[in-house]
């Protein structure tokens, strides 16, 4: 007779979040007539898009919308383009042009600009395509509102949350229906951490942005618009380095992300007018 | 549940210092970022007060601001080797939603109180909402031992107390152990202070709880969340929510009782699988492709789960709205769901004092839980709580929001004694008299007239004069007075919903046996529900079902009250009264409708009956009475 194979903790675990995480997405999928999913081409939502391509066998079968900003590294728009034909996804660019027009930059205010460019591009992009779910990576341990969100959650008409009255949400039944022009936020990794990310990248083979790993003393841990997102000292080359890296770091993952300290309370700010 | 990661909630009062006692776990075990502290230092200092170790927890303005948790807040934390998420909630009454929520997934929990103030109100509603949840594995941990000067005979009177309280309710605690959140005092090292205390402080008595563990031996349940089409092959995407799926392996379908074999077991970029699991979200497919859709859930083929349309459960319930008996709600349970009505509360387990009594009315308010019987509008499939954990809960949801979570106790049959009643025809059959023969020897055919309408609306009046001249007229006639009933045959019975549903389905068997015998049948009951009126007229027999709707408006029939009960329900007396509190479903399409506002008895009596000679039901008897026409 055949010895089981030891399995361990560490697969365990992943297999359990990736099983979690394939019930929302297919959820989401089942209960929405017009879903999409945000792709910011970082590690988390890498991992979403990966996991999107799992719980459907391959296909991704919704649209894949990235919302540019245009202060995005190149090295992302070079990786979307290059993913999205080789996956052969439905991408979608929005960028908000009146706004850009109107010279909205982050050197005129870092929240007003993340407001305008990434906010409003999505709120417009919902409301020309009437999509009712949007797919995104955010997790709980990024930063401490998003530690209390719901794996299903509402967005006004005006694309305000009501983190006040947030929906009951339990045995995986969650508030699928919305009301007119309203949309529902999924949250497919909202439980998962920093490192579980890097593991589950590890152990699928995902491709990432090389921006993530050391070079010349530098990585990116986080990945955003180049004018507001510093790389953090690190000689962390490989993603081996990078779970090493992150079971000594104590700083948050977003430490290196300027719009998150743009004032007290700026995340929470940002995310009751919409933000992601 | 994800690894060897145990889940731990943590309960308790208002203020009682459970987001202090996470914030300090984190920091005392060097886990608190230094980026998130430093902000929390800067805002404390602003506002000229100590470190607030809840602030990293409360990341809302409001929560800082007011200094209370409002949503509950999930975070990683590790200690002796052991991985844990530990799970803050809000102890405000109002937000009892929030700590559902949290609670919902957890393993184990720690339920906090102050020792100054001992059990309070939130202490005792957290604990039932454990209790209810199956959440076995306690800790009590008391706080703010240094406002209590570290004395050991208060530890111990709240030991005893808030001990005795758990053990009742079925969740006897496994620790009780004195802390001080604030100053991390027998938190993660043993106080000094406390040299009484002989227990382990509460980290290493966290280490000792085990998470809870499917053994692989529940039987085995397979749902269906939906079904696709990939490469040319039906794929049924679903999740093993007990025991375990094996290729090769002959399932049922529930509720549908469809049977094949697992033929393959799919997964993305993993060929060959054989076996999946509890939680593993996996495709199969089947044999035979059946039409099998979302919902239906895959069993052994000894292993066979409940299928009914009856719910017996114990529920908690946070809607604005009060659960109420009449209202629809969607009952939603793993991939299925269906309408639902709230048929009957068992009993309620009291605001104040938190312990179980008869339920005085039908309804469970806000923040509040009870055992209730629930009738869904279609079968499905389920299993007791106690058996198979995942397919043994169940939502509420009204309107567009889940506003209750409950756990199922077991399905009703033993209750509703009725639904278990054969075919009656049957009986009919082995009489060996023909319906034929029936009518003519009567000289008109069996019916019954069902006459539907609210309080007050002029069903009695009719049904009297209906009766009346039915009789004058030859026709073997019987009217059906409710009040009569209710002191013969249906004396067992009181107000309650169920026994308002199983009075309705027993006039509706009596009337169904007059129909039978080839008389005319009269019956004048409020009957609000279309439900109900459907079942009599299923059980009597569509062809002699008559539904007649007197139709009158809410505010004429309050005018009349002919027996004073609008007033009483007014004023409280009566409770879920149908017009005042509870609904009235208009019948969709009535046979007649007579509108009672704005013709007389005499005049819709005279409706009725043109009715019947137009459709033949007073058959040869049916000669005029010309001293009627003249009136």
């Amino acid at each position: 007779m055949k010895r089981p194979i030891p399995v361990s903790d560490e697969t365990i675990r992943l297999r359990e979040l990736e099983n979690e995480s394939i019930y929302i997405i297919r959820e989401a999928y089942r209960k929405f007539k017009k879903p999409a999913m945000l792709w910011s081409m970082g590690k988390d939502s890498c991992a979403l898009l990966w996991l999107v391509r799992k719980a459907f066998f391959g296909r991704t079968p919704f649209p894949v919308v990235h919302i540019d900003t245009t202060y995005k590294m190149p090295e992302m728009i070079k990786f979307r383009d290059e993913k999205a034909a080789q996956w052969g996804l439905d991408l979608v660019v929005v960028k908000n042009r009146a706004a850009l027009k109107a010279g909205i930059s982050p050197a005129r205010g870092k929240l007003k600009c993340c407001t305008a460019l990434k906010t409003h591009a999505l709120r417009e992009l919902l409301k020309k395509e009437k999509y009712n779910a949007v797919l995104l990576a955010i997790r709980r341990d990024e930063e401490g509102t998003r530690a209390k969100e719901r794996c299903f959650s509402p967005r006004g008409g005006g694309f305000e949350w009501d983190f006040k009255d947030q929906p009951p949400e339990l045995w995986d039944q969650f508030q699928t229906d919305s009301r007119e022009g309203a949309h529902i936020r999924v949250h497919p990794l909202l439980h998962w951490t920093e490192a579980d990310v890097w593991k589950y990248i590890r152990q699928e083979n995902i491709p990432v942005i090389k921006l993530y790993f050391a070079k010349n003393g530098k990585r990116y841990r986080s990945l955003g618009c180049l004018p507001c997102t510093a790389p953090i000292n690190s000689r962390a080359a490989t993603i081996d380095d990078i779970i090493l890296e992150l079971e000594t770091i104590l700083t948050s993952e977003r430490a290196g992300r300027a719009q998150d300290k743009a004032g007290d309370y700026a995340m929470q700010k940002l995310r009751v007018e919409g933000y992601m | 549940m994800a690894g060897n990661e145990i889940k731990i909630v943590i309960a308790g009062h208002v203020d009682h210092g459970k987001s202090t006692l996470v914030g300090r776990f984190l920091c005392d075990t060097g886990q608190m970022p230094a980026d998130r502290k430093e902000k929390i230092e800067k805002r404390c200092k602003k506002d000229g007060k100590r470190f607030e170790f809840a602030f990293l927890l409360d990341a809302f303005e409001e929560e800082q601001d007011q200094g209370i948790t409002i949503d509950a807040t999930e975070i990683r934390w590790s200690f002796g080797g052991k991985r844990f998420l530990l799970i803050d909630t809000p102890g405000h009454r109002e937000f009892s939603k929030n700590m559902v929520t949290g609670a919902s997934k957890a393993d184990a929990a720690i339920i906090l109180l102050d020792a100054g103030e001992g059990i309070r109100e939130q202490f005792r509603r957290h604990s039932h909402i454990l209790a209810m949840l199956g959440i076995e594995n306690i800790i009590v941990a008391v706080n703010k031992m240094d406002l209590a000067a570290y004395n050991a005979r208060r530890f111990a009177a709240i030991k005893k107390e808030a001990g005795g309280f758990l053990a009742r309710i079925g969740i006897p605690p496994a620790a009780v152990i004195p802390i001080c959140a604030l100053h991390g005092e027998n938190l993660v090292q043993k106080s000094p202070r406390m040299p009484w205390y002989a227990g382990k402080p509460l980290a290493g008595a966290l280490l000792d709880l085990k998470a809870t563990r499917n053994t692989g031996l529940e039987p085995f349940r397979f749902s269906i969340q939906d079904v696709y089409k990939s490469g040319g092959k039906r794929i049924y995407a679903g999740r093993v929510e007990s025991g375990i799926l094996r290729k090769g392996r002959e399932v049922e379908f529930l509720p549908s009782g469809k049977g094949t074999c697992v033929k393959t077991i799919e997964k993305w970029r993993e060929p060959g699988i054989k076996t999946a699991k509890h939680g593993d979200c996996v495709g199969i497919t089947l044999a035979e492709p059946l039409p099998v859709e979302r919902g239906e859930v895959a069993v052994g083929r000894k292993q066979r789960a409940i299928v009914s349309d009856l719910v017996r459960a114990n529920i908690f319930w946070m809607g604005d709205q009060p659960l109420t008996a009449g209202r629809g709600y969607k009952f939603r349970l793993a991939a299925q769901e269906a309408g639902c009505r709230l048929v009957s509360v068992e009993n309620v387990i009291d605001a104040d004092t938190f312990e179980k009594m008869d339920a005085s009315e039908d309804a469970i308010a806000r923040n509040n839980m009870g055992d209730v019987t629930l009738q869904l509008d279609r079968p499905l499939v389920y299993d007791e709580f106690s058996k198979v954990a995942a397919m043994g809960r169940f939502v509420l949801v009204d309107g567009e929001r889940v506003s209750g979570g409950g756990i199922i106790l077991g399905d009703t049959r033993a209750g509703f004694p009725g639904r278990e009643i054969k075919d009656r025809k049957v009986f009919t059959e082995k009489s060996g008299i023909t319906k034929e023969a029936r009518k003519k020897r009567n000289g008109h055919p069996g019916f019954a007239i069902w006459l539907t309408g609210l309080p007050g609306s002029g069903k009695s009046t009719i049904a009297r004069e209906l009766e009346k001249r039915l009789f004058e007229t030859g026709v073997q006639v019987y009217a059906l007075d409710g009040d009569n009933i209710r002191h013969g045959i249906n004396r067992d019975l009181g107000f309650s919903s169920a026994d308002r549903a199983e009075n309705i389905r027993r006039l509706s068997e009596i009337a169904g046996l007059f129909s039978d015998a080839g008389l005319a049948v009269i019956t004048a009951f409020i009957s609000p529900f279309e439900s109900d009126r459907k079942k009599a007229r299923e059980t009597i027999g569509a062809a002699n079902f008559i539904e007649v709707f007197v139709d009158c408006p809410l505010e004429v029939c309050e005018k009349r009250d002919p027996k004073g009960l609008y007033k009483k329900a007014r004023r409280g007396e009566i409770l879920n009264f149908t017009g005042v509190h509870a609904p009235y479903e208009k019948p969709v399409r009535p046979d007649i409708t007579l509108r009672t506002d704005k013709i007389d008895a005499i005049a819709a009596v005279k409706k009725i009956i043109d009715f019947l000679e137009r459709k033949g039901k007073t058959g040869t008897s049916g000669r005029r009475d010309p001293a009627y026409e003249k009136k």
